[in-house]
């Protein structure tokens, strides 16, 4: 098999960027930011006006 | 409900009223514009022979400038002006940086005059979706930016604890829209890479500009005039991210069977069929939201806007999901079929969902109501029956036109024959639609000039 | 709490924006950059590169497209509208005119499958006269009314076409891409 060395060049970048991905992820669920919560769909209702 | 914050929505509202009027004013005459180059291309398929004289007004200047006129134009202008309210109201923060927004909204609509009219005065840089001569370029895109610099500054003063999701889809689109807008009409490309950067191009506009407004206005209203939370708020978040993903690699789908590598097309199909899953994240909590809570469809003009707007945008992604495979693309590209499936997005999704938010923003920036609910009913049920007739046409007359192309004993002219029935239904269905803007233009005229009964505090802002 | 800090949230969106330009352009582009043109495929002379300028300015392409289909995927190839096109084919289109519509036929090739200049000068008047079907928009300003010198071609009796017109149909006749692939 003859694989161009510009493939090999794109496999190991997006192996890469899969890599940092991958580390920001794990970061982002660690540090709480993606707990599952629905409190932030009220907030459009905090200015809320009298009923017509 | 807290009384207490009266006097600010009123300040955001009053802060908001010269830019928002603005964008929605020229937005509207753009649409105006835009209806009668559309009508007319349709109609020079009924009567080829109709102002044929006129270079001006050949077909093939005034569809690209129907095209331009109500994507840069109707599409753009009132979407911005929805965008900056909304943007005040999610921060709860006065709009920032007013002249910005109102030289944004001068430079857009000159751009919008200098690129129009070139189209219509042979001037065309020949690219569908980037028309535009670069000068033309150059002011939209200094106007687009003007109007990033102040939805972010407004968003940097935020007086709110939470981001909500559709300040996540504004924010998003003004650092995409102008990356995308810049580096698509940079005029280095040729040959076949052309091709591939025009379409990447024309599907991303909607994935990075269009769609992101309606989506904004969408998980806005339907819980806000509804009163009751989205079904499911981490679910659109979910739903943010994997359109974030996966919207931006379809555009090769649009050159399936097309000179361009074959990975290539089989990549943006795979994005394309991915799409399924943002957009169930939507729908689920659009219509979930929806659901049990019809009847307020009757009461609330807005909300029936709104809602078939979201039932649209269900509508048109499953259809973009079905139309990317290789087996049905083979059938409908080059058909009238695409021509159906934009005006579905663009028009039944898009524009609908503007017209609520309009119907909703005006009012209170204004300090004036609607004078007559009648016409706004009968806005809704011709631009309503216009578009569904619309795309009834073209979408079958579309895919009966494939199957007699790929028929190789079918001539070409009994192809061209069989189209005839369902261009004329085109043609009326736009008339239709063309009547429903002239009451929604005669409705907002009335309300800047202050007509109908005296009800300036009948709106609560 | 905003659930995503604001520098991973933009740092998220301009990453996604990238990684689909790098895939539907960047690599791609790198990839068919290297295409050279067909050995046979000729540059644009100064005629025909002017009646490109013309098909662009009365926007031919929103009806017409300029790619060909391969066997077994739609029936360019049976109604021999030449064979598939490869991006050696379009080395000299700036910009690309690949086109998403067949209102009117595939016109790739439309220089060998209809290679008589006076049909298409009545065809470009007022397409009707040779296709009654046809629901082409006619063009007579690209003709002129004037007494016709004896080499030049008269359409509905009176009119000769002008510098446009004539180049219009420079590039129309050029357009044959029928050579092999090589």
């Amino acid at each position: 098999m003859n694989i161009p060395p510009a493939v090999l060049v794109l496999v190991a970048v997006a192996l890469a960027g899969a890599g940092v991905a991958l580390a920001a992820f794990v970061w982002a669920v660690r540090d709480g930011q993606l707990d599952p919560t629905n409190a932030g769909g009220s907030v459009i209702f905090e200015d809320d006006e009298a009923p017509r | 409900m807290s009384d207490s914050l009266l006097p600010l929505r009123r300040e955001m509202d009053e802060r908001a009223a010269l830019p928002v009027l603005l964008y929605f004013g020229t937005g509207i005459l753009w649409l105006l514009a835009g209806t009668v180059l559309g009508v007319a291309s349709s109609l020079k398929f009924n009567a080829p022979d109709w102002l044929g004289s006129v270079p001006a007004l050949t077909f093939g200047r005034i569809r690209p400038a129907h095209l331009n006129a109500v994507m840069y134009g109707w599409a753009s202008l009132a979407g911005a002006g929805c965008m900056v309210w909304l943007t005040s109201r999610l921060c709860q923060v006065p709009v920032q940086w007013r002249g910005c927004l109102i030289a944004s909204a001068a430079l857009w609509n000159a751009g919008l005059v200098y690129g129009v009219g070139s189209i219509l005065l042979g001037y065309s840089a020949g690219v569908e979706w980037l028309e535009f001569p670069l000068a033309a370029v150059a002011l939209i895109a200094l106007a687009f930016l003007l109007y990033a610099a102040s939805i972010l500054r407004t968003f940097s003063l935020r007086k709110v604890d939470h981001v909500y999701v559709s300040l996540w889809y504004i924010l998003a689109s003004v650092v995409w829209f102008p990356l995308l807008y810049v580096v698509a009409n940079l005029p280095i490309y040729s040959g076949v890479v052309h091709g591939v950067v025009n379409w990447w191009y024309a599907h991303n506009a909607l994935a990075v500009w269009f769609t992101p407004v309606g989506l904004a206005l969408a998980y806005y209203f339907i819980p806000k005039i509804i009163g009751r939370p989205l079904y499911s708020y981490y679910l659109s978040l979910l739903g943010f991210w994997t359109f974030a993903l996966f919207y931006n690699w379809n555009g090769v789908h649009h050159l399936v069977g097309g000179p361009v590598p074959n990975w290539l097309q089989t990549i943006s199909i795979i994005a394309s069929v991915m799409m399924v899953i943002p957009v169930l994240a939507v729908a689920v909590n659009h219509h979930l939201t929806t659901l049990g809570n019809f009847r307020m469809l009757r009461t609330s003009l807005e909300l029936r806007f709104i809602v078939f707007g979201a039932m649209s945008y269900t509508a048109v992604s499953f259809q973009v999901a079905m139309e990317s495979l290789r087996s049905v693309q083979e059938t409908l590209h080059f058909t009238h079929y695409t021509i159906g499936h934009a005006h579905l997005g663009v028009y039944g999704f898009l524009t609908m969902i503007l017209f609520g938010a309009m119907y909703y923003i005006t009012p209170r920036v204004a300090r004036w109501d609607w004078p007559r609910p009648g016409w706004i009913s009968a806005h809704f049920w011709l631009t309503a029956a216009g578009i569904l007739i619309y795309v009834g046409a073209t979408c079958w007359g579309g895919f009966l036109q494939g199957r007699a192309l790929n028929n190789p004993a079918e001539p070409f002219t009994d192809v061209v024959e069989l189209t005839r029935p369902y261009l004329l239904l085109r043609t009326i269905s736009g008339v239709l639609i063309g009547a429903g803007h002239l009451i929604f233009a005669a409705l907002f005229a009335q309300v800047l000039r202050r007509m109908g009964p005296r009800r300036e505090e009948a709106v609560t802002p | 709490m905003m659930f995503i800090r604001l520098s991973v949230f933009f740092a998220g969106v301009l990453a996604a924006l990238f990684l689909g330009w790098a895939a539907l352009v960047g690599v791609p582009g790198v990839q068919i950059a290297a295409v050279p043109p067909q050995p046979d495929l000729r540059p644009y002379t100064f005629e025909q590169a002017h009646g490109r300028q013309v098909y662009i300015r009365e926007g031919c392409m929103y009806c017409h497209s300029q790619q060909t289909r391969p066997q077994g995927f739609g029936a360019d190839q049976p109604r021999r509208w030449g064979r598939p096109s490869v991006p050696g084919d379009y080395f000299y289109d700036q910009p690309h005119l690949l086109g998403t519509m067949r209102t009117g036929p595939d016109l790739l090739n439309i220089g060998a499958r209809q290679s008589s200049r006076d049909w298409h000068l009545a065809h470009l008047y007022n397409p009707r006269t040779v296709t009654p079907q046809s629901l082409m928009p006619p063009f007579p300003w690209l003709f002129e009314e004037r007494a016709a010198e004896p080499s030049e071609t008269v359409v509905h009796g009176r009119f000769v076409a002008n510098r446009d017109g004539l180049d219009l149909i420079e590039y129309l006749l050029s357009m044959n891409r029928t050579y092999p692939v090589r």
